[in-house]
């Protein structure tokens, strides 16, 4: 079946013709800001924009406060920070706050604290391991750490990647967004995925301008195909999103 | 011996020289030890810290807020520990020193602290909520819930929208019983609560939807006036409530549709009967697919909006409910296998199974699907759960699958139900007892193997044990087993069961303070002396005719039409009987004068029941001719034929009628054999023909020999009136708190 073409200038002119609304736009970066945790950019934003926070910037400070602690390692001073700021996510969350000692155990790990992480895996995770046992499995591998030289890889070395930290940094993150009855995921990924989906579903139709590059935004024309499939580009902001 | 950090941290609290400092410092040690932390929970009640924090938060002034809010904090926390915790500290008394710093007058902060541990500690259905409803905390607490009131300080506006939040949450979670529900009411919580709901805020709009559910919940009165309020814009409560039904949070849709599913119960908004068919069920059908505390509860609210109607039950039946449910089943007990760990999700399991239940409760191709979806072995094997609350659950599906036709019981004597029920019958647990027993009604009916096996397991004496053990519904239940037991059963069953039940305990039966029970009773005599006349000797044997005779003429001379027609049936039945059984009959007066009152009786069904009693005992006998004329001469005098005769054209009902001219007919015979010597007037309407002849009956004229023997219909299995009763009380785990976690049987019944 033969598919539609359009031509890049007929679909540029098409594209010319939708309105954006300037205002949404700057509550679309406004949402990612703060959702995100970046009071001082939010803030700067937003006397330099007009567009106005939803929320309160100094919930953002709080939240932005644990980040930092957790992606410097400071896991026993994140935890203080969230049970200051509300005392019963810790309690309500217990993968979450799994996930936290599990962090802790990693840091002592890393520090070379060996002693002090078996003490700290007696005392603190076998518990939880025994209070939930399907948090087993992942307390195995970060045992597993223990068996392994620190600075060579192994296959539980991810666990020591600044990802790791950032991982657990966004979790607490939408915890703390959740309990504050805001929303956790911004809309600006939803946007971008949407229109990727949305591309997906045109090239099963016709021949168009694609955007490839969404940092680019630029209109690429792909050659015409015969068959009848093409090939979906994964850009980098769409699969981290 | 040195102490443990932990040890330390609990004696810093206690000493007063302590610098107030070095006691917050503790505290937040101790906060932060324990949050998330089960084992450190446990490890610290054991050290004795409740005490210590308890006279913290007693004291009067309230200089050291931030001491108390800490305290607070910390007590909080425990109450997110398991139950044991929570009762732990509700024993310990803290429960009033914490509604004391609700006082409007304290920090914010304080307030918000001490609404928010005891909202945890209230999620344990086992703490009493006395105190909450004395003195002025009740009103102290509503209050709260006032985000507007200008006594609120300026800047606090976030900790005062939670602190409301909570407290709905508490009045929710404190509204079980209808004293209880009426006293929030008369607080003046609504008004507040439907600010609340109109807020904008999701929070706090979850939160007051919980507490209105749990106010309308089984209470008609309040149902309707808060169906009946306006919102600021003028609208009702309920297409307010419809929209958030359809928000994107999953809590908001089921807080909005649990909301729904009670003012829908209570009647109390008929014009929106259409929305929830068509909106609210398949959401709540949707949810099934959802994971955590929404999956949780959704097959529970199900279940209570489906029960009783038809209509409902067949709509979840072709939104493919029923595999979404089976599917939640047995991916649990494959998790359960894995893991071993029984508890987890039991609170699922229990509401899946009562969503079952629900579903297959009145429409046969709902019970065709559930087997068919496979899921009857999970079924079984949740009959003998550790969890009450799903082996309550269990058993309530069973129940409804048992009232099924007789192939797809069979499937579940197949699945081996035999075993777990039996063991059921001796369960502690009042709601599983309820529903063994009515299970069991339903399962002893057909005529199979069961009936001799469960007799060998020694059935009728967990029978005996159940009629003495005081509760109606399961006395009922348990007669109305024994009946279907017996219901066309051999000779050798009929005295099997007797024998070991005793006739004397059928005699308190007869005699109960329940008239459900009691007819049930009669009908279980009409089954015993049912089809031979060796069972009607029996009968007359374990009873005694003099006792028997003298039940009947009791029951014949009630108003009730129920008993009334039992009797009549019993009766029918030994007219059947040999010539002593008639005769036992004819002798009381008493009886034979309530049989005639009876054809006149108002209800076509009881006429009938009389005129087969007249129609039994005059069969013609050849080889007891003269007794048979003698009955008639007695029943003629007494005015029996004259009544025939005047129904005969009266009588607008087909069934009584043609019993009439059957009975006349009788009457015309033993006219033509024996001539009259009685004041006979009219001449049956339907002369058929001279000569009848003197001995012998061809099968042409006399009507089908069946129709003397009474069909004792006692298999009504499924018949909605008499579990109609229990069938209401069957519903008892809509524990829809939200966190709460009632388990079977604790509920109102």
């Amino acid at each position: 079946m033969a598919k539609k073409a359009i031509s890049k200038d007929d679909w540029s002119a098409r594209l010319a013709e939708v309105q954006v609304d300037r205002d949404d736009l700057n509550k679309l970066i406004m949402n990612y800001l703060i959702i995100e945790g970046y009071k001082d950019a939010a803030e700067k934003f937003s006397q330099e924009s007009g567009a106005k926070p939803p929320v309160n910037l100094e919930s953002i400070q709080n939240r932005m406060v644990v980040r930092t602690a957790i992606q410097r390692g400071n896991i026993e001073e994140a935890i203080e920070r969230v049970n200051d700021l509300n005392p019963e996510i810790l309690d309500t969350n217990p993968k979450l706050f799994f996930h936290l000692q599990q962090q802790r155990l990693i840091e002592y790990i890393r520090e070379g604290r060996v002693t002090d992480a078996l003490e700290f895996a007696q005392e603190e995770l076998a518990p939880r391991g025994e209070e939930n046992p399907e948090f087993l499995s992942e307390l195995e591998r970060t045992m597993s750490l223990l068996a392994f030289e620190l600075n060579s890889p192994s296959p539980v070395s991810d666990l020591l990647t600044p990802a790791q930290r950032q991982k657990l940094a966004s979790e607490l993150n939408s915890a703390l967004l959740l309990s504050q009855s805001q929303e956790k995921d911004p809309k600006l990924p939803a946007l971008l995925k949407m229109c990727w989906w949305a591309q997906q579903q045109l090239d099963e139709r016709c021949t168009y301008p694609k955007i490839k590059d969404f940092t680019k935004a630029e209109l690429v024309m792909e050659p015409m195909s015969t068959a009848g499939g093409s090939q979906g580009s994964s850009s980098s902001a769409v699969a981290g999103a | 011996m040195t102490l443990t950090p932990h040890e330390v941290a609990v004696s810093q609290l206690a000493t007063d020289q302590v610098v107030p400092l070095d006691r917050i410092k503790s505290l937040r040690f101790i906060k932060n030890n324990i949050i998330g932390n089960k084992t450190k929970k446990d490890l610290y009640i054991q050290l004795g810290i409740v005490s210590r924090l308890q006279d913290i938060i007693s004291v009067k002034d309230d200089k050291d807020s931030q001491l108390k809010i800490q305290a607070v904090i910390v007590l909080g926390s425990f109450a997110f520990g398991n139950e044991s915790n929570i009762l732990a500290l509700a024993n310990s008394g803290v429960v009033e020193p914490l509604l004391n710093c609700l006082n409007p007058s304290g920090d914010p902060k304080l307030i918000e602290a001490a609404a928010r541990t005891l909202n945890a500690i209230y999620a344990s259905p086992k703490v009493s909520r006395q105190q909450l409803f004395m003195g002025n905390h009740l009103h102290v607490l509503v209050q709260l819930l006032d985000t507007f009131s200008s006594k609120h300080r300026p800047g606090q506006e976030i900790v005062q929208v939670h602190t409301a939040e909570l407290v709905a949450s508490i009045l929710a979670r404190c509204c079980e019983t209808l004293e209880q529900q009426m006293q929030i009411a008369d607080s003046g919580a609504i008004p507040l609560l439907m600010r609340l709901l109109a807020s904008g805020i999701s929070k706090s709009q979850e939160a007051a939807l919980g507490a209105l559910a749990a106010l309308v919940k089984d209470n008609p009165e309040l149902a309707q006036v808060i169906a009946q309020m306006r919102l600021e814009k003028g609208e009702r409560p309920a297409p307010f409530i419809l929209r958030l039904v359809r928000d994107k949070s999953p809590t908001m849709r089921l807080a909005a549709a649990t909301c729904l599913t009670y003012l829908n119960r209570a009647g109390v908004i008929p014009e929106h009967d259409g929305d929830i068919m068509l909106i609210v069920l398949p959401i709540l059908v949707k949810m099934l697919q959802l994971t955590g505390a929404v999956q949780e509860t959704a097959p529970q609210v199900l279940a209570h909006l489906i029960w009783e109607s038809e209509n409902m039950q067949k709509a979840v039946c072709d939104m493919e409910a029923i595999p979404k449910l089976a599917s939640i089943i047995s991916q649990m007990d494959e998790e359960d296998n894995v893991y071993g760990i029984v508890g987890q999700k039991d609170k699922l399991k229990e509401n899946s199974l009562l969503a079952l239940a629900a579903i297959s409760q009145l429409k046969e191709d709902c019970r065709k699907q559930v087997i068919e979806a496979k899921v009857l072995s999970h079924i079984v094997s949740a009959m003998s759960h550790p969890a009450v609350g799903v082996r309550a659950a269990a058993c309530q599906c069973t129940r409804s699958l048992s009232r099924s036709v007789k192939n797809l019981r069979t499937s579940l004597v197949d699945a081996g139900i035999e075993n777990p029920l039996f063991q059921l019958l001796s369960d502690e647990d009042l709601g599983v007892l309820r529903s063994a027993t009515a299970t069991l009604c339903n399962i002893v009916l057909d005529v199979s193997p069961m009936k001799k096996t469960i007799m060998e397991r020694g059935i009728v004496a967990k029978f005996v044990r159940m009629i003495s053990y005081g509760d109606n519904v399961v006395r009922l239940n348990t007669v109305w087993a024994i009946k279907n037991l017996v219901f066309e059963a051999e000779s050798e069953v009929k005295e099997n069961v007797m024998r070991q039940f005793g006739y004397n305990n059928l005699v308190l039966l007869l005699n109960d303070s329940e008239p459900a029970v009691q007819e049930q009773a009669l009908n279980l005599v009409r089954n015993l002396a049912h089809k031979r006349e060796h069972d009607i000797e029996q009968v007359f044997r374990g009873l005694g005719n003099g006792q028997l005779l003298s039940i009947i003429e009791e029951k014949l001379s009630w108003d009730d039409p129920r008993l009334l027609e039992h009797a009549l049936y019993v009766l029918v039945n030994i007219a059947t009987g040999t010539e002593y059984h008639k005769q036992s009959i004819l002798k009381r007066q008493g009886i034979l004068r309530s049989v005639l009152r009876s054809m006149n009786h108002e209800s076509a069904a009881i006429r009938v029941a009389s005129i087969w009693v007249i129609i039994n005992l005059t069969w013609p006998d050849d080889k007891v001719s003269h007794s048979v004329h003698e009955c008639v001469a007695l029943l003629r005098s007494m005015g029996f034929e004259d009544r025939l005769l005047a129904l005969d054209t009266t009588d607008h009902d087909l069934d009584v009628n043609n019993r009439v001219k059957t009975a006349l007919q009788h009457f015309l015979m033993d006219q033509q054999q024996y001539g009259h010597n009685n004041n006979v007037s009219g001449v049956p309407s339907d002369q058929t023909g001279s000569g009848i002849g003197r001995h012998g009956h061809s099968s042409s004229r006399y009507p089908d020999p069946q129709q003397q023997q009474d069909i004792s219909p006692s298999s009504s299995s499924s018949s909605g009136d008499a579990f109609g009763g229990s069938a209401g009380s069957a519903m008892d785990t809509t524990h829809i708190v939200t966190g709460g976690s009632g388990a079977g049987g604790h509920d109102r019944r």
